[in-house]
């Protein structure tokens, strides 16, 4: 059978009447901008992370919930199914010892409870698999998470805790995917939430403990006709400093690439990297045996302003994610200079568009 | 070996009706048995499909009561219990340009996952936003030549809506192409508004090889069916009709066996001399059986390659008239197109020749048996045939006995009702010759008494060649005796039915929902304003709806009545006063007979039915007639139901008129008025009677196709047996004509022969046409769809039995007796 969905159906619509896009700058407010927003197109709450047990046995993992949006206008009808707003829901899990890595995902319409995000307090779920927010009532840039998910081979039940405030992306946020106006998305993330709970992999319980990110973005649309995927990095480093960059990649010109990203300090205060400050260049290759599909299989990375240079690894190769999208989402492990002093680090990679 | 080939093929040569009537007999039968198996196995075939379709191959169903399932029970499954491989799915039927199609409303998000009508691209993200966007099969759009995308008018449950056609189906396969014909694929909002199922689903498809953990989790109200379940229970109900149609298919069979007995016997009666020369010369008696089977069987090819077509043929007239009894009686099917599955071929051919080696072994071995020198004699041939009587009429009585036995011992089995059937004509067929030899020494007399030596001569003719008039009168007889049996089961069915109408149908004006899916029931405020109207005495309201069951689907009327209405119930054994308090006052139910046939339920029984909160249990208090539908009905009172079932909808009621209003026109009155919505059918008692007589009427059309297919079959095959008895005697004949006897005289004799011949066949009918309605009515109706039928006598099968059997004689004299009359004597005499 087909795929019946692609990227292209997701993120590059022909038409965005009636949408809203991301044109300027806006005052994020929380916990209300953790939820939804339904009159853009595409909205997706991320959480990556790298996780150990007690016999440093490592695992990388991601849950994500899509939202899209099939109209801007919500759909007309006494039926309680109706609704433009439709959800889909990626986990994945990778076992470094075993080099194996699992996936699954769910669709759901945003009606009659079966999905949807509520903001206060912050809930997002795709029918039993969920992101619940603890409210903190004492401490308002505190982000309590609970994930729960739970698929034939495997589960997550872990408790993630930010220990680093909110990091805007581009300007206050708007962060741009070419230079054209409008193809951006509202984006911020949590880049350090200390991780722990459970991993159940074939019916063994590992406790496992770890570092995780969560990424929430939406726009309406973020892809130029021209550009045709993306890499996306997101690094924490032993110094407590992390990186998120991307690169839109132009299909036929690399000169053409667009490269932005953020860099955040120990202390959470961050640096906008655009396309000159730095540089991402692909080691090696993966052939997907699934898809066959050749993936870049690591990465130098040069932050010039801060004269940092990290190589990046994967945990394994093969992290292709084997759902409706096909697209590569793995851990990797850091290691790298900063100044010449040695660094290590973690870090998950994103790549799409590759055939 | 080739002399033998060559002596066959001349005699066939000089005498070619025997070739043809041989061929003409197998065809018939062939084609009939033939057509009917095409036509059962066509429409079980597009029953199986779109079943297959339209549970998109799931393995179970969840289920719920009248109402449907709470579609919050849903969500509490997908969610709360985590049950994955579940899809939520409204239905409902919906006709487009006189097209009926099944509208499927499914969560596309739901099927992704597991494949199920996945649509790439757009369109299934289009189903859901755009509004009543709909899904079809290109084919079955251009076969309504409608161009992808328009916007079509519908109806649905009588009133109009536009949807809007956006893309096509796309089938992954060859089934699904032929199940998703009659399909429009919708999202399951838009099937909810449209038919006005709002919070409602139909039900739940599950994929699942543990039924039993689903189960536990169920809550009260709702059942998990295996969809193979479904499926059978479904073929079942149509099961005792296929069967039904088969046998009548069968007797046409026979009928044509009957035809080729007969022109073999008398193929091998005229060749007797030359038979006798061949054995004299040394031909062993198994060299001379097997050339005359061999014969046989190459007429019998001939005949089934020609049966075969006509039999193709047939089909594609039967198919409309067995999907419509199926629509009228059981479910919606579409079956345009036949397959002619290579079993019913191989089935037809088996047939063929295994009956046209039963019906020429017999004479082959007599031809056989007999000594070199006997066997040339005629009279020889005579003489053991009336030697046989005896023997041949204590089979007969042995093969009733089996019959009698059969049905005494067997209770509910249908095919043993149809072999009871068969015993029981086959018998008649054996004696035959008995009952023609004591009619003949009836009618001698008195035809010695009105027509003198003529008459004489032609009773004596008859008798003197038993050996071939025999088989001819008993062809006759048993396809006429079909025609009186069927007639007769037919009229007093239909007797029945109108009785139990003028019965049950007592209220004056009946107005119910166009379609029961309609969980919403008739607006409260339509019934108040009518009942209050100064025309209106009182008002009954009904409820119908089903419950489905791991046993199946029980249609339950829940019915507020009074007193004096409920005493329309015809109650088989209580009288209905009797049992009235407790109706009204306790879990009590009365059931209609086919219900209590099929679940073999009596009177004082219990019935267990999974009510909204749990399972209840009900006693059957009463047995009423009903022919409305085979599968039955489980009645109560409405206030049995409302105390089980959270559902207050109505989906029928009955206005009975004070004295003096005339039902029709206060119908007109109602239409005019557009005091009734669309959605809702009104009609007087009159109107009601009429058109359920209709779809009676229409329902039987195939029973007298088949009757008619029969009489055609039985004309031909006497008249070919009585053409080739007389004129086989031209030598006879001639000998009269030379002694003296006048063309008018000779005229005379051979149509009195023929005709003689045919009254007996018709008297001889008339007895076993009345045991045949009989075992039809009492046995094989009870047995096959649980109805008890008054039987009726009507004379007019009689008479025209008579006169059919009579004519169809005379009519076969006809041209023999031209030909004697025309012929030389001299010249016949020294040629034969």
């Amino acid at each position: 059978m087909q795929p019946p969905l692609s990227v292209n159906d997701f993120l590059r619509s022909k038409k965005d009447d009636g949408f809203q896009k991301a044109l300027h700058p806006i005052a994020f407010e929380f916990p209300r901008d953790h939820g939804a927003h339904p009159r853009f197109r595409n909205e997706w709450w991320y959480i990556t992370g790298n996780l150990r047990d007690k016999n440093n046995r490592r695992f990388g993992f991601q849950f994500t919930l899509f939202r899209n949006a099939l109209s801007a206008e919500p759909v007309n009808s006494e039926s309680r199914w109706a609704t433009s707003q439709v959800y889909l829901a990626h986990v994945a899990l990778t076992d470094a010892q075993r080099k194996r890595h699992y996936s699954d995902e769910r669709f759901a319409r945003g009606a009659l409870g079966l999905a949807g995000v509520d903001h206060t307090p912050f809930q997002a779920w795709l029918e039993d698999w969920r992101l619940v927010s603890e409210p903190i009532e004492s401490c308002a840039s505190c982000l309590r998470l609970r994930l729960e998910v739970d698929t034939d081979e495997f589960s997550l039940d872990l408790n993630l805790n930010n220990t680093k405030p909110v990091v805007l992306h581009g300007e206050a946020g708007l962060s741009q995917k070419s230079e054209t106006k409008g193809n951006a998305s509202y984006y911020y993330s949590y880049t350090r939430l200390q991780s722990a709970g459970r991993v159940t992999l074939n019916d063994v319980e590992y406790t496992v403990a770890g570092q995780s990110w969560l990424d929430h973005e939406w726009s309406t649309s973020s892809l130029q006709p021209d550009q045709v995927g993306w890499d996306w990095f997101s690094v924490q480093l032993s110094d407590q400093t992390e990186l998120m960059l991307f690169q839109l990649r132009h299909e036929l010109d690399s000169d053409q690439n667009f490269l932005y990203g953020t860099y955040v300090n120990a202390k959470g205060q961050t640096k906008q990297l655009n396309g000159s400050g730095f540089t991402v260049n692909a080691t090696g290759s993966w052939t997907s045996p699934a898809t066959g599909a050749i993936y870049p299989a690591g990465w130098t990375i040069s932050i010039h302003d801060y004269a940092v240079k990290l190589w990046l690894t994967p945990l394994i190769p093969g992290q292709e994610l084997s759902t409706s999208f096909t697209y590569w989402e793995g851990a990797v492990n850091v290691r790298g200079t900063k100044n010449n002093q040695s660094l290590q680090g973690q870090g998950y990679v994103e790549l799409t568009g590759y055939h | 070996m080739k002399l033998r080939a060559l002596m066959s093929l001349r005699f066939v040569r000089r005498h070619p009706w025997h070739g043809v009537l041989s061929i003409i007999g197998i065809s018939l039968g062939i084609s009939v048995v033939l057509a009917i198996d095409i036509t059962n196995e066509s429409a079980r075939r597009a029953l199986r499909l779109s079943n297959a379709a339209i549970t998109s191959g799931s393995t179970h169903y969840i289920a719920g009561g009248p109402r449907g399932v709470d579609e919050r029970f849903y969500t509490e499954l997908r969610v709360k219990r985590r049950m994955r491989n579940i899809r939520p799915v409204v239905s409902g039927h919906v006709s487009l340009k006189g097209r009926r199609f099944v509208l499927l409303g499914v969560d596309p998000f739901a099927g992704i996952a597991s494949g199920r009508f996945a649509q790439p691209g757009n369109d299934m993200f289009q189903l859901t936003t755009v509004h009543n966007a709909v899904l079809m099969l290109q084919s079955s759009a251009a076969e309504l030549a409608i161009d992808v995308p328009a916007t079509l008018t519908a109806e649905i449950s009588g009133l109009a809506h536009d949807l809007r056609l956006i893309g096509v189906l796309q089938p992954e396969n060859e089934i699904q192409q032929l199940g998703l014909r009659n399909v429009m694929l919708t999202d399951i909002s838009t099937a909810q508004s449209i038919l006005g199922m709002v919070g409602r689903l139909s039900r739940i498809d599950v994929d699942t090889d543990a039924p039993e953990k689903i189960k536990e989790q169920l809550p009260s109200g709702l059942t998990l069916i295996a969809n193979d379940l479904r499926s059978r229970t479904t073929e079942q109900m149509t099961r005792a009709f296929h069967l039904n149609l088969t046998a009548l298919s069968l007797l046409a069979l026979v009928i044509g066996a009957f035809l080729i007995y007969n022109t073999m016997t008398l193929s091998i009666l005229q060749r007797r001399e030359t038979f006798a020369l061949l054995r004299a010369l040394g031909m062993t008696s198994k060299e001379l059986f097997t050339d005359i089977l061999l014969e046989a069987l190459v007429l019998a090819a001939l005949g089934l390659l020609l049966g075969s077509l006509l039999g193709v043929w047939f089909s594609t007239t039967l198919l409309r008239l067995v999907s419509d009894t199926i629509n009228n009686l059981y479910f919606t099917i579409d079956v345009r197109s036949i397959s002619v599955p290579p079993q019913s071929l191989l089935n037809a051919g088996v047939l063929a020749l295994a009956a046209t080696t039963i019906s020429v072994s017999h004479p082959a071995w007599e031809a056989m048996r007999t000594s070199p020198a006997a066997n040339a004699l005629r009279s020889n041939v005579e003489l053991e045939a009336r030697l046989r009587l005896k023997y041949l009429s204590v089979c007969a009585v042995c093969l009733w006995c089996a019959a009698a036995a059969l049905l005494l011992w067997t209770d509910r089995s249908i095919v043993a009702g149809f072999a009871a059937l068969f015993l029981i004509i086959i018998g008649f067929a054996l004696i035959t010759p008995l009952l023609l030899l004591i009619l003949l020494r009836l009618f001698v007399p008195v035809l010695d008494r009105q027509l003198g030596v003529i008459g004489r001569m032609a009773g004596r003719g008859v008798r003197a060649c038993l050996s071939r008039t025999q088989i001819a009168v008993a062809a006759l007889a048993i396809a006429i005796s079909a025609v009186v049996g069927v007639s007769v089961m037919i009229s007093s069915f239909r007797q029945s039915v109108e009785h139990w109408l003028d019965n049950f149908l007592r209220a004056d004006v009946y107005i119910a929902q166009q379609q029961v899916h309609l969980q919403s029931g008739i607006d409260y405020r339509l019934i108040d304003s009518i009942s209050v109207m100064p025309e209106v005495e009182s008002v009954s309201t009904g409820r119908w709806t089903s419950v489905e069951s791991e046993s199946g689907v029980t249609q339950l009327f829940a019915l507020d009545v009074s007193r004096k209405g409920f005493r329309s119930f015809q109650l088989k054994s209580a009288d209905s006063d009797s049992i009235w308090p407790r109706f009204i006052a306790q879990d009590v139910v009365i059931v209609s007979e086919s219900y209590a046939y099929h679940h073999d339920l009596g009177v004082g029984d219990v019935l267990t039915i999974p009510a909204e909160r749990e399972k209840v249990k009900f006693e059957i208090a009463g047995i009423y007639y009903d022919y409305g539908t085979d599968r039955g009905v489980v009645t109560m009172h409405r206030d049995t139901y409302n105390r089980h079932w959270n559902d207050a909808a109505i989906t029928s009621f009955a206005l009975y008129l004070k004295q003096g209003i005339e039902a029709d026109s206060f119908v007109d009155q109602l239409n005019q008025n557009q005091l009734v919505e669309s959605t809702l059918r009104v009609r007087s008692n009159k109107t009601l009677r009429e058109k359920s007589l209709q779809v009676f009427d229409r329902t039987f059309i195939i029973t007298d196709v088949l009757r008619l297919l029969a009489i055609g079959i039985a004309i031909i095959g006497i008249l070919s047996a009585l053409m080739a008895i007389q004129l086989e005697r031209a030598k006879e004949f001639a000998v009269l004509r030379a002694v003296g006897l006048g063309r008018g005289q000779l005229w005379a004799l051979v149509t009195t022969e023929s005709g003689l011949m045919g009254l007996i066949a018709g008297i001889i009918a008339c007895p076993l046409g009345l045991i045949m309605a009989w075992v039809l009515i009492l046995i094989i109706n009870r047995r096959s769809f649980g109805w008890t039928m008054q039987f009726y006598f009507d004379p007019e099968p009689w008479i025209t039995a008579l006169l059919l059997s009579t004519a169809a004689a005379l009519l076969a004299g006809l041209y023999p007796a031209l030909r004697m009359i025309k012929a030389q004597p001299g010249l016949a005499l020294k040629y034969e």
